[in-house]
């Protein structure tokens, strides 16, 4: 295991097979699996890790083949970053993406939803979270109007929640006059 | 299952993302659609730090290290002009804060309000702070409907003008336990004791000369407060309040005009009954260990007073 090229094919000693949930086999690099807690815990509680074991291909019932396609280009890419850490507060809270990242997820909000979901489904932190930061950029700084334009959200919401005024197009330039009428002491009833 | 939006989502993940976002997102939010309004009101928001910085042209609020600047340009040099845009900038400031209020499960740990440039008082509140101005009247009524609306655990308000009624005001009092004051903008407490003051448990002030005149402190837990002046039938007041006080732990109280000499201690030491004088290294320093109901520690020196309550 230890003297392993970089390169090396997946060869059955050091992979498992997954299955997608359209029927797909993929072979993964034990040590790409990792990163991955789901995947991780079920290697080691079946002692796949081990050469003498048997191993069955395991169903991935939740996630695509391209889902898997993606997520396993993800896996490849930081193969060799350093274990995630969970609590680095600056490392979270930043906006600022590798190019490498900004490109893998410059892709239509749908896949960006289902990734994050197969992310929590396997749960591989440093993915899940650069989802929801990337997200999190993708919101702020933008009015009402514009989040739902970038969440593609129709709005039911009939009136504003604060002032009870029909929502208009933008109604981040709040002018003088309004701070009046928006302090009614109870949030009108939705 | 097929996640093609963003209410396909886990709303446990969708806090997530949400709590990656600004305080400023956060109002956003709540008004793109009811379910993503429903979802950001179940979080539970604890802010850390909401810091405010009043200056004559602008007025800052971070929350968390995301700040926003409220500033609006005078166009006209007019002293009057340029006191509605203080005003202005004040008023869309708690606004936000307002907005934010609506969060159900809201809580701020720590409010700090400051004026970094000491004589704004002079400049613009000199302007308004007579009666019947109507710059003020609408300042006063804009305030007026914010009464104790943030919930807030600790406060400390650095003025020196005179916005600290109405920011106290503002507070729930149920949910304040610390109040810090400093500045001279809050000289005019002494006649406005509110349900803030009595609710919270510790009370600091500075540079305030009447409050602890006619304020009771004995509900408080600890305080530390400074007068204009003090006298020894003050400290056999405060004490008798204490004695019968069920939380007290620890007060200060500083003095500033008129200063103790040797007939003021004197005069102390014979209205206090039931207590022993303990040495003391210091100079004009005399300590009583008062045995009533409570015992407690009395402190004393030419400008200040320290009582504990000795378990």
């Amino acid at each position: 295991m230890s003297c392993e090229e970089p390169t090396t094919s997946p060869t059955p000693e050091n992979n498992i097979t997954v299955v997608s949930s359209d029927g797909k086999e993929f072979l993964l690099d034990l040590k790409l699996t990792e990163q991955s807690e789901t995947l991780a815990r079920l290697i080691s509680n079946f002692e796949y890790d081990r050469t003498d074991v048997k191993k069955d291909p395991v169903p991935l019932g939740n996630i695509t083949s391209a889902q898997m396609q993606k997520i396993i280009e993800w896996l490849q890419h930081h193969r060799y970053y350093p274990k995630w850490e969970q609590n680095d507060i600056h490392y979270s809270t930043s906006f600022t993406f590798e190019t490498w990242v900004e490109e893998y997820l410059n892709i239509p909000n749908n896949e960006m939803f289902e990734l994050l979901n197969a992310a929590n489904y396997l749960n591989i932190p440093r993915l899940f979270s650069t989802i929801c930061r990337i997200m999190a950029s993708r919101i702020t700084g933008k009015s009402a109007e514009q989040i739902r334009t970038v969440l593609n959200i129709k709005t039911d919401v009939k009136n504003d929640v604060y002032t009870g005024i029909p929502i208009q197009e933008d109604s981040s330039s709040s002018e003088d006059g309004m701070s009046e009428i928006s302090l009614s002491p109870s949030p009108p009833p939705i | 299952k097929k996640a093609k939006q963003l209410s396909d989502i886990p709303v446990d993940i969708v806090e997530k993302i949400i709590g990656k976002t600004t305080w400023k997102d956060v109002m956003s939010l709540r008004q793109v659609s009811r379910d993503l309004r429903s979802t950001v009101d179940g979080i539970n928001f604890v802010f850390k730090k909401v810091l405010i910085i009043i200056e004559k042209f602008k007025a800052t609020m971070t929350i968390d290290g995301h700040s926003h600047v409220y500033e609006r340009q005078s166009t006209i040099d007019w002293d009057h002009d340029l006191t509605r845009n203080y005003h202005s900038n004040i008023k869309r400031m708690f606004t936000d804060l307002k907005v934010l209020s609506h969060l159900p499960n809201l809580l701020i740990d720590h409010l700090h309000i400051t004026n970094n440039q000491p004589g704004i008082y002079e400049y613009f509140e000199s302007i308004f702070i007579d009666n019947g101005n109507e710059d003020w009247l609408h300042f006063e009524r804009f305030f007026d409907n914010l009464k104790q609306f943030l919930t807030v655990k600790s406060v400390h308000i650095h003025l020196t003008i005179f916005l600290d009624n109405y920011i106290l005001h503002s507070l729930k009092p149920e949910i304040l336990e610390e109040i810090e004051l400093r500045g001279d903008g809050n000289d005019n407490f002494d006649i406005t004791p509110f349900e803030q003051y009595r609710q919270a448990k510790v009370y600091k002030s500075s540079e305030i000369n009447y409050f602890y005149r006619k304020n009771h402190l004995n509900h408080l837990v600890q305080f530390d407060v400074q007068a204009m002046y003090h006298h020894p039938k003050d400290i056999i007041n405060l004490k008798n309040e204490i004695l019968e006080s069920e939380k007290f732990h620890l007060g200060r109280v500083f003095w500033k005009a008129n200063t103790w000499y040797e007939n003021g201690f004197d005069n102390l030491e014979k209205q206090l009954v039931e207590f022993t004088r303990k040495e003391s290294s210091e100079p004009n320093c005399r300590i009583y260990v008062v045995e009533e109901t409570k015992k407690l520690q009395i402190k004393v020196t030419f400008n200040s007073m320290e009582i504990q309550r000795i378990l």
